[in-house]
């Protein structure tokens, strides 16, 4: 391509005559005092509360402590560009992140720019990361199923489009796994995903960026990160920023999944934040407004009604707790706020059942309604075989003598749990697992030894692939009539012959 | 700057201690002083040092505020913050006294910078854009700057107001750029 010296003149030209001449005036005040991702700027008289604050050198601050004389602002930012009585001004604009399609498959920092390399992000909008809540009115109860490829979830757990179910665990539980695995089975529907990582190992963000690529899902999610060396105030405002990108596709009437790894970070760097902000210690020296932080974020999830397009914001949160404990302030806070929790026991990771879900203490308190019907007809029994399983299997340490109906149940608890055993990345289409749940309880296992169960459960699925597809579209669309259910027992009955 | 948010707390509570109709002559005694200071700015180090007798010390205050309209004011005043050791931050509480006295007054210091030397009939066409913006009459301090290249930029403690050449070119760049 030539270039023409006279075209570029006109441009230039153009430009200059374009040009107005425009005096600026800026509300200012002066930094008093900055440290630890903190300024305390004295001046900014009209400076509203979460206003957006220009430093020198770009970097941004948030008014978050409008005192008598001073305003305590969060920096996010290398606060070493700062120096005492710079010169802070304010912008007038509530802190804003990049939303739209555009967002999809790049991994952006809190708040909203992009940090893996691929260039500059052509937002199609702007929207405010902190937003209100929708109203009643503005929304309807969670109808649709959000499929998490799990036999267990979808099954005893299941999660609806626009719900909030937390997943909690110890270290080591595989929390951050049932997040990645549900993201993965989205991608054969119309659900975004938005991965938000506060305050974890740039390594592990770049891992699940890499397993999520290698398997397509990068195509429909964003990743939101702030990691451990990211300043608290950046760790603190990802899920609001993550929300606000996925709070995008809701309003367009589309549907998104939001995972939060995890809430018990942004809570210790909350309260980094507040206590630096010198703001009164509550309980474990968390700020007493530490509710309405994780209350307010969660409640922004929904499902919107008819009118506003029908729209859904699903949200995973996930907590850490230490040592098993379920009582301890965040997670009592979070379980209270959320529509439902996934409990992982270690004690269930270790001893192989994977993923380590405690079906006693996980309860999803809304997705019933949303489960698919074929699902509910194969799973009423579930919960309640496993609960009598886990009871019965306790006591039968005690004695060897037991009788034929108890030896049945344990038989059939066994097999369950095996059922429900999956790997890591193997989601299951939610009419396979209708099937192997239906041969479970139906006790077509009950004569399979243990371990033939993986092998039973792979035929059947390669079965299904093959000869079954039509049949496994119906069976997900309606009920589990008389007809259907004797064809499925017809198909059991072949799988079992082969092995 | 350390101390801007303490001398604040000072000054309003200095001033709480005057009605309004003794503003303009506590302003004359804020001007005599500051003048005093920015004059000699080793005071401050004189009347806070503990090598210099404190029977000297008092006696260079006493010198200072002599002929203050408000002597006695003035004299707790400076007794308290050399007991407390904050004699340093006289010139802030100063400043900020005399922001006060002059916005209950409606009036306003702008501290202006120029690139060269304008006429009176200029500065006052500035004066009149300032005025319309801060909503008060503006007392102009200038100084010039040939780095701003034209226009003016007119600061006070909370507000900038930047018509100069220099600022405008930056963002007619940041124009061509994107």
């Amino acid at each position: 391509m030539k270039i023409q010296p006279d075209e570029i003149s006109a441009i230039l030209k153009a430009q200059i005559n374009d040009f107005k001449f425009e005096i600026d005036i800026e509300e200012t005040g002066r930094v008093v005092q900055v440290g630890d991702g903190i300024a305390r700027v004295y001046g900014l008289n009209n400076v509203m509360a979460g206003e957006m604050l220009l430093f020198p050198g770009n970097v941004m601050g948030m008014a978050q402590n409008l005192e008598e004389d001073n305003v305590g602002c969060i920096i996010f930012g290398e606060v070493r560009k700062i120096k005492e009585g710079d010169i802070v001004k304010r912008t007038g604009r509530i802190l804003q992140v990049p939303v739209g399609k555009a967002m999809l498959g790049r991994v952006v920092n809190s708040l909203g720019f992009p940090i893996d390399g691929k260039g500059e992000i052509k937002a199609e909008s702007y929207m405010p990361i902190e937003r209100k809540a929708l109203g009643v009115i503005q929304r309807q109860p969670v109808k649709e199923p959000l499929q998490t490829g799990l036999k267990s979830i979808d099954s005893m757990i299941p999660i609806g489009r626009g719900q909030r179910e937390l997943i909690i665990g110890d270290r080591q539980t595989g929390k951050t796994a049932i997040a990645i695995d549900t993201i993965i089975n989205q991608k054969e529907t119309d659900v975004f995903c938005i991965y938000v990582a506060i305050g974890q190992k740039k390594s592990s963000v770049a891992k699940i960026v890499k397993e999520l690529d290698a398997r397509g899902a990068m195509a429909y999610t964003v990743i939101v990160v702030a990691s451990a060396d990211d300043p608290a105030s950046l760790q603190f405002m990802a899920p609001y920023g993550g929300c606000t990108i996925g709070e995008y596709f809701r309003d367009n009437g589309q549907h998104a999944l939001i995972i939060y790894d995890d809430l018990s970070k942004h809570a210790v760097a909350y309260r980094e934040l507040s206590l630096l902000l010198r703001r009164p210690p509550g309980r474990e020296a968390y700020p007493g407004d530490v509710f309405y932080v994780h209350s307010r974020l969660l409640e922004r999830a929904s499902k919107l009604s008819d009118e506003l397009g029908g729209g859904s914001l699903t949200a995973l949160p996930i907590i850490e707790t230490q040592a098993d404990d379920i009582s301890a302030y965040i997670p009592t806070n979070v379980i209270s706020i959320t529509d439902g929790q996934i409990y992982l026991a270690s004690r269930l990771f270790y001893s192989g059942v994977r993923p380590a879900i405690n079906a006693g203490l996980s309860v999803s308190r809304v997705g019933g309604s949303a489960q698919i019907k074929a699902m509910k007809g194969v799973t009423g029994q579930l919960r309640f075989a496993l609960a009598q399983y886990t009871e019965l299997e306790a006591f039968s340490k005690f004695g060897s003598d037991l009788d034929k109906a108890t030896l049945a149940q344990l038989r059939r608890g066994q097999r369950l749990i095996e059922i429900l055993k999956q790997g890591q990345y193997v989601p299951i289409p939610v009419a396979k697992q209708v099937f192997i749940i239906f041969m479970a309880n139906h006790g077509l296992l009950d004569q399979v030894e243990i371990k033939d169960i993986a092998r039973v459960e792979e035929e059947l699925y390669a079965t299904l692939d093959i000869q079954y597809k039509e049949f496994m579209e119906t069976l997900i669309k309606g009920k589990i009539t008389p007809e259907i259910e004797a064809k499925m027992v017809e198909i059991c009955e072949s799988v079992l012959k082969k092995i | 700057m350390k101390y801007a948010i303490i001398a604040h707390r000072y000054a309003q509570a200095f001033l709480a201690t005057f009605s309004s109709q003794d503003y303009p002559s506590l302003y004359g005694d804020v001007e005599k002083l500051t003048a005093l200071f920015a004059s000699y700015p080793q005071l401050i180090s004189i009347i806070s040092s503990r090598v210099v007798h404190p029977d000297k010390r008092d006696a260079l205050v006493e010198t200072l505020l002599d002929g203050t309209a408000h002597h006695t004011r003035w004299a707790n005043l400076f007794g308290i913050l050399k007991k407390k050791a904050k004699i340093e931050i006289v010139p802030a509480i100063l400043r900020d006294l005399e922001e006060k006295v002059l916005a209950a007054q409606g009036k306003m210091k702008i501290l202006l910078t120029l690139a060269h030397e304008q006429s009176e009939e200029m500065i006052e066409k500035i004066r009149a854009i300032v005025e319309k913006e801060v909503q008060a009459k503006v007392l102009f301090d200038i100084t010039i700057q040939p780095q701003v290249l034209g226009g003016f930029v007119a600061e006070s403690s909370s507000l900038r107001i930047d018509g100069s050449i220099h600022n405008n070119l930056i963002k007619f760049k940041r124009q061509l750029l994107t």
